[in-house]
């Protein structure tokens, strides 16, 4: 039901990464956006510091020309990063129409500030803000932001459409959710499985939960995402795993289930917010 | 190529170059060649070791590192202080010694997502520092805040630490002075207690001193309780 109002182009509402550690090979790359397109996952998420954009863009315009999927099915999104808004004092539009260049579309779906350098940040939402009014952008968004970010940019009237967050079962983040869903901001989830820590893996009440539903560890923390209402990016160079993690939509967890996820909450963090983003 | 197989392609052909002259002085039976190439390994491998110290600890920050949610992070110059936690508690150290008191705040805005919510950040202040920053401090900087302070000077030298501070490097590894005094004080720098206050961060602010330097007596502290 939720799923419904958050999903993001037209697909089944999950997101395909090409992060830092996903493949780079146009060949291996055009052959995973061929597969999730087939699957269902329409949305992808690229930035500048991936050094993904050019071989994602050359694997979706590959995928439009055989005529299965039109722009418009798709959802696109991309990144400012840190050095992008220090460089210019926030003012991007360059570094955006750049992208759009590097990636040969028209218009990117959403654009998101990669990191909220308290310094450039609010320069950087303006000027993306801007841009969301000439329609290069559709929707505007921040990453790795905490409660007291989102507070104080619906305080400065820079209210964003989308947020990503670190987000899995041992890092819920649901403060960062709760405020979300009170503004109706869309939150999606990158490191959904949390690179399938050793603590998530071995782990005995998602190893029932798995025999339960009858379904790998990986698909049940990836539908506690939607049916927490929480987008996941996941990012994968195998072919097999995006068909697995496409696989989610034929059930759903129970109440019991989803809290019993949650409560395995202990805050852990794979990416440390200041080490990336001083002043955070 | 990557770069850190671009680091460890010069890094080997620097040892073959080494190894060459070394045999070369030892065929030639040139003594002042020899003592000279010993003595710069032997400069160069104590630079390694300070600069493994220092980066192995910058490490942790990173997606890999296994040091999470800490009870305490503790900022500042070289002393023992080991004692004054509360037993049981996890923390992690940044220290070095002679560090400024801004550069223990430019490596608090760095590294503070490594405690756990509410956590505590103890700041150990000498006093003393010559320079505001050190190549100690560098590594814990990201890129960003290298080009907004201007310290590209640091950023190259950073990997050559017993060059640029021969004497902190000494001290560093062969002299971390145990005997201090430890008076809790108010933090002086306003911006350390806004920035805590703001992330809802427990913060303690420590002057150390040389206990040679005070005729204290034995008045350590036992904040930590």
């Amino acid at each position: 039901m939720y799923l419904e109002s958050i999903c993001l182009g037209k697909g089944n509402g999950l997101f395909i990464g090409s992060g830092l550690s996903s493949e780079k090979q146009y060949d291996n790359l055009l052959n995973i956006v061929n597969v999730g397109i087939s699957a269902g996952i329409c949305s992808f998420d690229t930035a500048p510091s991936y050094k993904t954009e050019v071989v994602l863009g050359n694997a979706i315009r590959a995928c439009l020309k055989l005529g299965n999927v039109t722009r418009e099915d798709l959802y696109i999104q991309t990144k400012v990063d840190a050095w992008q808004m220090q460089e210019k004092n926030g003012d991007v539009y360059e570094y955006v129409i750049d992208s759009l260049d590097k990636m040969q579309l028209q218009y990117f779906d959403s654009v998101l500030v990669h990191w909220p350098i308290p310094e450039y940040l609010e320069n950087t939402m303006i000027n993306l803000r801007m841009m969301k009014e000439c329609g290069i952008i559709r929707n505007i968004g921040v990453c790795n932001v905490r409660k007291r970010h989102i507070k104080q940019m619906i305080d400065n009237h820079l209210l964003p459409d989308i947020i990503q967050i670190e987000r899995n079962p041992l890092r819920t983040s649901n403060d960062e959710i709760e405020i979300c869903k009170e503004n109706d901001i869309i939150v999606q989830a990158y490191s959904p499985l949390c690179k399938m820590n050793s603590k998530l893996k071995n782990n005995i009440l998602l190893q029932a939960m798995s025999q339960k539903y009858g379904k790998s560890i990986g698909q049940i923390i990836l539908r506690w995402h939607i049916d927490t209402g929480v987008i996941p990016i996941f990012t994968s160079t195998k072919v097999d795993r995006i068909q697995e993690y496409s696989n989610i939509f034929d059930f759903s967890l129970s109440i019991e289930d989803i809290l019993k996820i949650s409560s395995l909450n202990e805050n852990y963090k794979l990416y440390l917010e200041s080490w990336l983003c001083p002043g955070f | 190529m990557s770069r850190i197989l671009k680091k460890r392609y010069i890094f080997n052909i620097g040892i073959v170059i080494y190894g060459c002259l070394l045999i070369y002085g030892f065929s030639r039976g040139n003594a002042i060649i020899v003592s000279c190439l010993f003595f710069t390994g032997l400069l160069f491998c104590f630079n390694l070791l300070v600069y493994k110290k220092i980066k192995n600890n910058a490490d942790q920050f990173n997606s890999n590192g296994i040091i999470r949610n800490v009870d305490y992070l503790i900022i500042g110059v070289s002393c023992d202080y080991k004692h004054l936690l509360p037993e049981g508690a996890t923390y992690i150290e940044i220290i070095a010694p002679n560090r400024s008191l801004i550069a223990s705040y430019e490596i608090l805005r760095h590294t503070h997502s490594i405690l756990k919510d509410k956590g505590t950040i103890v700041i150990l202040d000498g006093g003393n520092a010559k320079r505001v920053f050190t190549a100690f401090d560098v590594l814990y900087f990201h890129s960003i805040t290298i080009k907004r302070m201007n310290l590209e000077y640091w950023n190259v030298f950073k990997y050559f630490p017993v060059l640029t501070n021969p004497f902190t490097s000494i001290k560093m590894i062969f002299f971390r002075n145990n005997k201090k005094t430890y008076i809790e004080k108010t933090c002086p720098s306003k911006e350390i207690i806004v920035f805590c206050k703001e992330r809802e961060l427990k913060l303690i602010y420590i002057k150390v001193n040389n206990r040679s330097h005070k005729k204290e007596k034995d008045n350590d502290l036992r904040i930590f309780e």
